[in-house]
């Protein structure tokens, strides 16, 4: 992705930032992009490294006899 | 205005006989003015018993109207004449009628006022949606249907059985909200109803057989049967605190899975189970405002859903595969279709301005009050989603690489359907009264606060970030995740031997000895003089008869015996 895309995102995390602390100061801005950035490589983690060494099939599985 | 009182099914049935008997070429564009017919007359249906007919001791309630069953009932209409729009190309008559009874099966249980009807016409739904799995291609949509009638008739007799125990314990057939407190009749009720949720462990049939329907046929299916049983989950079992729970298990269960499948069929498929888990846990919490809640997610989930699936239905037509390690690069030949979709994946996702936005933070609100931290497994199944529909399923078909595939033309009036269910998402997303309104009570909630909008931000940004640091990782290879129906395919042969060869055997053995002595017997009576002395097997006068020497002696003696007679 290109450089004025990343900075496009940055402006939008920055504003719900700004807009969070302005809402509520006493509230960690930034929340639920750490819970977000966890949770989706919790997520990662289950399904790409967990799941492939115990329920993933080749496609032809349930084929063959 | 006064339109005649009888349930809106009516017209999807009839709608089916017209398909058995028109010519093709007006198949398509008839069947567009049942589900039209439909939702006119439920637009101006009043509310109220309309519709009963007394039966032995009970009384069939055919049309029910509440602000439940009108705005399901409407829903399901749109779906039906949109998707009828989608599919103008489609000339295969089984298909066409199946997917009108289909969706009259659905219509009819949203205005079914007791379970005797309910029961009717939810087998309806059951054998008509899989003759639509059966109208898919290849060897695998048999099987797949198959198995998914068999799990689903499982359903409908648990359903039954639940039925004929409540009319056995006097309570009276009416449909109705049960107490938590639960007799096993109503345990029984549920477990069908959630067999149709596809509520794991019970849901294996869904991701197993939608994926392996036709390219019309998937979009039909992810639209009704999981959402004629929120429908009834709403009207029966609201306020039961387990749904809450199992609602968010079954939420963060299906994502999971959503985000291994390599088809882009399955990722959707999967993903109607983890959206239907957020209605079933607000279900759950069981207050007004969260039985609207419920409702409005289920008529955006109808509408962005199908449009998501009409996006890979283009794909599949046009491509021919929906597997993601096939495709790839494809958006500069479909750059219209990618846009529709996105408007989909960024409803579904809950972007503020679209309308999953609305519903989801009226679900997040409701489970915030009364489900504590529960409420974070929904936030985490929402990152899932954003992942696997938002991002890896448009990443990987649009993008990414070049494919190389040919992209067949599609006809326009495939993105023209996409287009209308999109302006839906973009309208209820940018004013939310206009998604109220179709709300059964009065929704008084704003749902553009700081907290909602950051939260609906910040969650995506941070996935599309991880995302996008393992990106040439996350595709990996073409393969399946084993899910529970592994236990019912892998011990198909066990089964078969069980209830299939095993009993064959011991009819095919009664048979052989029954045969035996038939054959005996029916020997000993052609011929019973087989058991005084060895006789041939077949009668011959010539060897069986008398010698000359007996045969004189007799004459001999009846000679005499007439002489004597005479000299009397």
């Amino acid at each position: 992705m290109k450089l004025v895309g990343w900075i496009f995102l940055f402006l939008i995390f920055a504003g719900t930032v700004a807009a969070q602390y302005w809402d509520d100061p006493a509230k960690f801005p930034a929340y639920y992009f750490v819970y977000g950035l966890l949770g989706c490589l919790l997520l990662l983690f289950v399904t790409k490294v967990v799941a492939k060494k115990s329920i993933m099939r080749k496609e032809d599985y349930y084929d063959r006899s | 205005m006064t339109v005649p009182e009888f349930s809106p099914a009516f017209w999807f049935l009839a709608g089916a006989v017209a398909m058995l008997v028109l010519p093709a070429r007006a198949r398509a564009s008839a069947f567009l003015l049942f589900p039209l017919a439909s939702l006119i007359h439920i637009w101006f249906l009043p509310t109220g018993v309309l519709q009963a007919y007394a039966y032995l001791d009970h009384e069939l309630i055919l049309l029910r109207v509440d602000g439940f069953s009108r705005g399901f009932g409407l829903a399901f209409s749109l779906a039906a004449l949109v998707i009828g729009i989608f599919s103008l190309r489609v000339t295969d008559r089984l298909q066409q009628t199946a997917a009108l009874f289909y969706a009259g099966g659905s219509i009819g249980v949203t205005f079914a006022g007791d379970f005797f009807t309910l029961l009717i016409f939810w087998e309806v739904m059951a054998v008509a949606s899989a003759m639509i799995i059966w109208a898919g291609p290849g060897r695998a949509a048999a099987g797949a249907g198959l198995r998914y009638l068999i799990f689903h008739l499982f359903g409908g007799a648990l359903l039954l059985a639940g039925i004929v125990l409540l009319w056995h314990g006097g309570g009276g057939l009416e449909i109705r909200r049960f107490d938590a407190a639960a007799s096993p009749a109503v345990i029984l009720i549920l477990l069908g109803v959630l067999v149709n949720a596809a509520m794991p462990p019970l849901h294996a049939w869904l991701p197993d057989s939608y994926p392996k329907a036709g390219v019309t046929g998937s979009i039909f299916l992810n639209a009704f049967t999981t959402k004629v049983a929120v429908y009834v989950l709403i009207q029966c079992f609201a306020g039961w605190e387990i749904l809450m729970w199992a609602g968010c298990f079954m939420a963060l269960y299906a994502v999971c899975y959503a985000v291994m499948a390599n088809d882009i069929r399955l990722i959707l498929s999967y993903h109607i189970i983890s959206q239907v888990g957020y209605m079933i846990a607000v279900i759950g919490v069981g207050t007004e405002f969260a039985l609207s809640a419920a409702s409005l997610h289920a008529y955006n989930n109808i509408i962005y859903k199908t449009l998501l699936f009409m996006g890979t239905g283009v794909v599949l037509h046009a491509v021919g595969t929906t597997r993601l390690t096939d495709l790839g690069g494809l958006a500069r030949r479909m750059p219209l279709v990618v846009a529709l979709y996105m408007i989909g994946a960024f409803a579904i996702s809950g972007f503020p301005l679209f309308s999953g936005f609305v519903s989801k933070a009226m679900i997040l609100e409701a489970m915030g009050e009364n489900g504590g931290w529960l409420v974070h497994v929904l936030l985490l199944a929402a990152v899932g989603t954003f992942l696997s529909v938002g991002i890896k399923l448009p990443y990987y078909t649009w993008f990414y690489r070049e494919s190389g595939l040919e992209v067949k033309p599609y006809p326009a009036h495939m993105p023209l359907a996409m287009a209308i269910l999109a302006a839906a998402c973009l309208a209820f997303g940018m004013v939310p009264g206009w998604l109220f309104a179709w709300a059964p009570s009065a929704v008084e909630f704003q749902p553009y606060s700081v907290y909602q909008v950051v939260e609906a931000l910040q969650l995506p940004l941070a996935t599309f970030v991880a995302f996008w640091f393992f990106r040439h990782k996350i595709l990996g290879e073409p393969k399946i995740a084993l899910d529970l129906d592994w236990f019912y395919r892998k011990s198909a042969p066990l089964w078969e031997t069980l209830f299939i060869t095993r009993v064959n055997r011991v009819f095919s053995a009664t048979q052989d000895i029954l045969d035996h002595w038939t054959e005996k017997a029916f020997a000993f009576a052609r011929n019973p003089a087989r058991l005084l002395r060895e006789v041939p097997d077949r009668f011959d006068a010539n060897l069986q008869r008398a010698d000359l020497g007996s045969n004189v002696g007799l004459i001999l003696v009846v000679v005499v015996l007439l002489t004597l007679l005479s000299l009397w």
